[in-house]
């Protein structure tokens, strides 16, 4: 009796324990969202996105790590981020497994009913691991982190070398640094320029690349409350505008358009706004030349350096399987293994600790730039002193609006500076009604 | 002395066409060069870089576009040219009390704008579930009153009744009446009727802007506004894309121009 | 007997024929035009979701003849494109029509020639269009340049008069060969005796036309008039992708190309997604272009008297 109570209790316990291990393994499969082997991972990410770059360069990476992974990938424009999501949100199809969110439109579209919380369980990210300037850039309203930036997006100005030794005496970056500590001293040596060049040399491309500048500099924000904060925040971005476009320091290429492209390879504009996408993105496929004399330069703006752009990947509420998701996330933003894939393409990723722990990785240089080291620069001295600019549920409409103002300004040489204002203050006032501006 | 006035004539009429067709010249110019030549203007004369252009447009994907394009034009066209028959041939050949009534209806219903039924139109289908399918591009073309309107006036005066009388004497059902005979008598305005609802879906942009958001679902006219997007510096296979979109289309059209141009202008003479 | 089965089968097959379209057009037209101005009663921006809807009656409307300048800056501007391009396509039309009316041999040549740009993807005639007049690349400055024209590039796309003129300029390119297609059609129903016969009692060509030819043109032109007006509130498509380089401004400098479809698509799908006031800003643009219509055919049915 006592044998075979014995027996069976040891029998039970057993079973127990197996179950149990059994149990582990299967609360291990499903909820553990940290542990795992690499091959383990299996299935299928959806992601419609517009940097084809970004994408290849990580998945590549990804899957020589885990090889069952695939991607699906939806090109699609920037400009339609929220059009996109909203209509899949209230028709029910279906969403991106993985989130893409451009920094226009982010502020609405991180208010939509679709993200998971990074910050929550079980995905627990730190907030911390990443630099700090993006963090304002990631929540949303209700302070869920709902993204992760896909790489450092920091600017500086570049500048050709040999038109600077030219027109400004100098190719030395610390040399040009103290001559233009303000935009009030880049605009008289701006019109310098361009008398002695007899008309033909400018400092910039367009006035609209400066006010990217200008108007990010100060990192105040918009919008508070109900209140557009228009003289307090933009004011001065116009009245620089008008300065710059009335001495001639920029030329009137408009951003982005056929010609601006262009005049990266071309030998009358002395700087360029330059982020860390600027480089593949406009000067490499531009400026054939630029391989074999390296004659770009980088260096700090006037004034300081800004965040240009940037775009955050984050996890859909719909994505049906969240854990690969958040190791996918994890790999291509905070981990050293994603850092060491883009600085194969001269991108840096947006968590600390892979520069801490190798710290080469930091560096990079490009043919264009000769010696120069960029990625110390972009992320040694640029992102540190970046002050960035809270975002609002209506900077969409604020952006555009100011691009509006600007081709005005850029069109119209008789317009002041408080006509822009003027300008600024009606267009916002019809699109945005709800709104008071000041 | 005559000759000399015809020859004035045409100096006008002459100007006037090579506007009509420059920009297409242009479109065929741009797809031969890369972005640098185009950059610096050297578009006039045609290049040589055509074949890797397209090869850029085609690894691209446009030619899913095409795709879709062709057959929602296509089953739009089917779907509506057999509604616009049943209902022509109802207005045609049987006589009851609300026929006036009806047709006058419909005539009338062509000149409502489309755009007001748009959003509720874009939210009817998500309430269906019909986003990013093709179906809201097809379900508009359901009912065209412009399309029963030519096919009634036409059947009015080339189907004779006599011909229906006598196939009912012998025996034939109405639906076989319909189909043999009726719809065969009015093959032209079919022919006008597929050109033109085929171009109109085809073409429409407004509608699958709303409802269309997976690109991989895209008509031709969507895909050519992320061409800015997809090749923002590569001018050359923009170029590419927006003759392949356009030129078949144009050639295919003039090609058929008989029947086209006559339903064009007799929709409008008539109406 | 016979007599009602007779009657029978006449209600059954009309209305088994007709069934498909009029359950089509309810389900497909009348249904979300009723349901559009449902909408058109509640704040519902969908970026809030569904739960956000509320009912707010006329609220919307107010709202956009209170405070909305910028949609009636759209119409405005509508409008003025309309009162340009309507009568220029009209005289045009009517005067290559009656050119190439004389012309038996190249008559169809020059039909389908001319008829191209009216078949054209409308999209991709704002994209080629926007190459064409950009200012530093553009073929159309290129060429005024190189003929010595000008001397320095015109800014077309960049200040508000000229892409108003680029913007009319792309209607009646695109337009004029239908509107030479329809009155050449026209031209064709009037009995060519009468016209001989007013030469011979020495009414010279002018005059021929306007009295005798003319009449025979204006029902055709009042209908086209019409349809202009019903499509030109809707004009959409061109002057979008005009402008639809990527730091472009929506309905390029000043707004000043923007059209009250523009405003529209944008407020409703594209840079916000209030649904309920798009709604009631499509009922609006519908009412107006109904009253539009219906007082320029008032007009022009009174002179006719």
């Amino acid at each position: 009796m006592t044998k075979r109570v014995k027996k069976a209790a040891v029998l039970g316990l057993s079973a127990a324990m197996a179950m149990s291990v059994m149990g582990g393994i299967t609360v291990f499969a499903e909820d553990d969202y940290s542990g795992g082997l690499p091959s383990d991972y299996e299935g299928t990410l959806t992601m419609w996105g517009w940097d084809d770059t970004w994408f290849e360069c990580v998945t590549k990476a990804f899957n020589e790590k885990y090889p069952n992974v695939k991607f699906e990938y939806t090109p699609m424009a920037n400009g339609d981020t929220l059009q996109k999501y909203q209509t899949a949100i209230a028709a029910g199809t279906e969403l991106p497994d993985i989130a893409w969110s451009i920094i226009d439109s982010r502020a609405k579209v991180y208010e939509l009913d679709m993200w998971e919380d990074l910050s929550a369980e079980p995905y627990n990210l730190d907030i911390n691991e990443v630099y700090e300037y993006l963090h304002s850039k990631m929540v949303n309203s209700k302070g869920a982190v709902c993204g992760i930036e896909q790489c450092l997006s920091p600017a500086g100005f570049a500048y050709r070398k040999d038109l600077a030794l030219e027109y400004l005496g100098t190719d030395n970056r610390e040399e040009l640094e103290a001559m233009f500590p303000t935009w009030e001293a880049f605009i008289e040596k701006g019109a310098e320029v361009y008398e002695k060049s007899g008309g033909t040399v400018y400092m910039l491309q367009g006035i609209a690349d400066a006010q990217q500048f200008i108007r990010e500099q100060g990192g105040k924000s918009w919008i508070e409350g109900d209140v557009i904060k228009a003289t307090d925040t933009l004011q001065k971005s116009l009245e620089l505008a008008c300065k710059l476009r009335d001495n001639n320091v920029c030329d009137k290429l408009e951003a982005w358009s056929p010609a601006w492209y262009a005049s990266f390879g071309e030998d009358n504009h002395i700087f360029a706004g330059c982020a860390t996408w600027s480089v593949p993105f406009n000067i490499v496929p531009n400026d054939p030349e630029g391989e074999k004399t390296g004659h770009w330069g980088l260096m700090n703006a006037p004034e300081g350096n800004i965040s240009w752009g940037g775009t955050t990947i984050g996890i859909s509420k719909t994505c049906k399987d969240k854990r690969l998701a958040w190791e996918f996330v994890k790999f291509a933003t905070l981990s050293t293994e994603g850092a060491q894939a883009l600085n194969t393409i001269g991108f840096f990723t947006s968590a600390k600790k892979p520069y801490e722990e190798k710290p080469e990785l930091a560096n990079w240089t490009s043919p264009w730039f000769g010696e120069q080291d960029l990625g110390e620069m972009f992320i040694g001295e640029i992102v540190p002193n970046i002050q960035a600019r809270p975002m609002n549920f209506d900077d969409n409409v604020i952006h555009e609006t100011l691009n509006l103002v600007t081709t005005a300004l850029n069109n119209d040489s008789g317009m002041t500076a408080e006509d822009a204002m003027n300008q600024l203050k009606e267009e916002l006032e019809m699109r945005l009604a709800d709104y008071t501006v000041e | 002395m005559k000759k000399l006035k015809k020859s004035l004539y045409i100096i006008p009429l002459a100007l006037v066409s090579l506007i009509s067709v420059i920009p297409f010249y242009f479109i065929i110019s741009m797809a031969t060069h890369d972005t640098g030549e185009i950059y610096r203007g050297e578009f006039l004369v045609f290049g040589t870089k055509l074949m890797s252009n397209l090869k850029t447009i085609i690894d691209g994907g446009f030619l899913r576009y095409y795709w879709n394009s062709l057959y929602t034009a296509l089953v739009s066209t089917v779907v509506c040219l057999a509604v616009s028959l049943m209902a022509s041939y109802a207005l045609t050949v049987y006589k009851f009390r609300m026929r006036g009534l009806i047709s006058g209806f419909i005539v009338t219903s062509m000149m409502i704008p489309g755009q007001i039924s748009l959003l509720g139109y874009t939210v009817e289908m998500r309430n269906l579930g019909l986003i990013n399918t093709h179906w809201p591009l097809i379900f508009t073309w359901a009912a065209s009153a412009y399309s029963v309107y030519f096919i009634s006036q036409f059947m009015k005066s080339s189907l004779p009744m006599e011909l229906v009388e006598s196939a009912r004497i012998d025996g034939c059902g109405e639906m076989r009446t319909f189909i043999n005979i009726a719809v065969p008598m009015v093959k032209p305005a079919i022919g006008t009727q597929f050109m033109l609802v085929f171009l109109w879906s085809w073409n429409n942009f407004l509608m699958p802007s709303t409802v269309l958001t997976d690109s991989r679902k895209f008509t031709i006219p969507l895909g050519i506004q992320t061409l800015a997007t997809a090749y923002t510096q590569d001018w050359g296979a923009r170029g590419a894309a927006l003759a392949i979109a356009v030129l078949p289309m144009l050639i295919i059209f003039a090609c058929g121009s008989k029947y086209f141009i006559k339903g064009l202008a007799a929709g409008a003479v008539k109406g | 007997m016979k007599s009602k089965s007779g009657k029978k089968m006449m209600w059954k097959w009309p209305v088994l024929f007709l069934a498909p379209y009029f359950i089509s057009y309810f389900l497909f037209f009348v249904y979300p035009t009723i349901y559009s101005f449902f909408i058109s009663l509640t704040d519902w921006d969908t970026v809030m979701g569904i739960a956000s809807r509320k009912f707010v009656g006329l609220a919307n409307y107010v709202k956009i003849f209170t405070k909305d300048k910028l949609f009636f800056k759209s119409l405005g501007n509508t409008f003025s494109f309309m009162i340009i391009y309507i009568p220029i396509l009209i005289l045009g039309g009517i005067a290559l029509a009656v050119l190439l009316y004389k012309l038996t041999k190249t008559r169809r040549l020059f039909q389908t020639i001319n008829v191209l740009p009216y078949i054209t993807t409308p999209v991709a005639i704002g994209m080629i269009f926007s190459f064409m007049f950009d200012w530093s690349t553009g073929i159309v400055n290129n060429i005024l340049l190189k003929t010595g024209l000008i001397q320095e590039g015109i800014n077309w796309l960049g200040k508000p008069f000229t892409a108003r003129l680029v913007v009319i300029f792309l209607i009646v390119w695109k337009n004029l060969g239908y509107y030479l297609l329809i009155y050449l059609a026209a031209l064709s129903t009037v009995p060519e005796d009468i016209q001989e016969a007013a030469m011979v009692d020495g009414a010279n060509k002018w005059q021929t036309f306007w009295k005798i030819t003319f009449p025979y043109l204006r029902p055709i032109t009042v209908f086209l008039i019409l349809t202009s007006i019903i499509s030109g509130f809707q004009l959409f498509d061109e002057p979008y992708l005009l402008f639809s380089n990527m730091n472009s401004v929506l309905g390029g400098p000043d707004r000043s190309c923007m059209t009250s479809m523009m405003y529209f698509f944008d407020s409703t799908f594209k840079s916000s997604t209030k649904l309920g006031y798009g709604a009631a800003v499509s009922y609006t643009i519908f009412v107006i272009i109904l009253v539009v219509s219906g007082i320029v055919s008032k007009i022009i049915n009174r002179k006719e008297d």
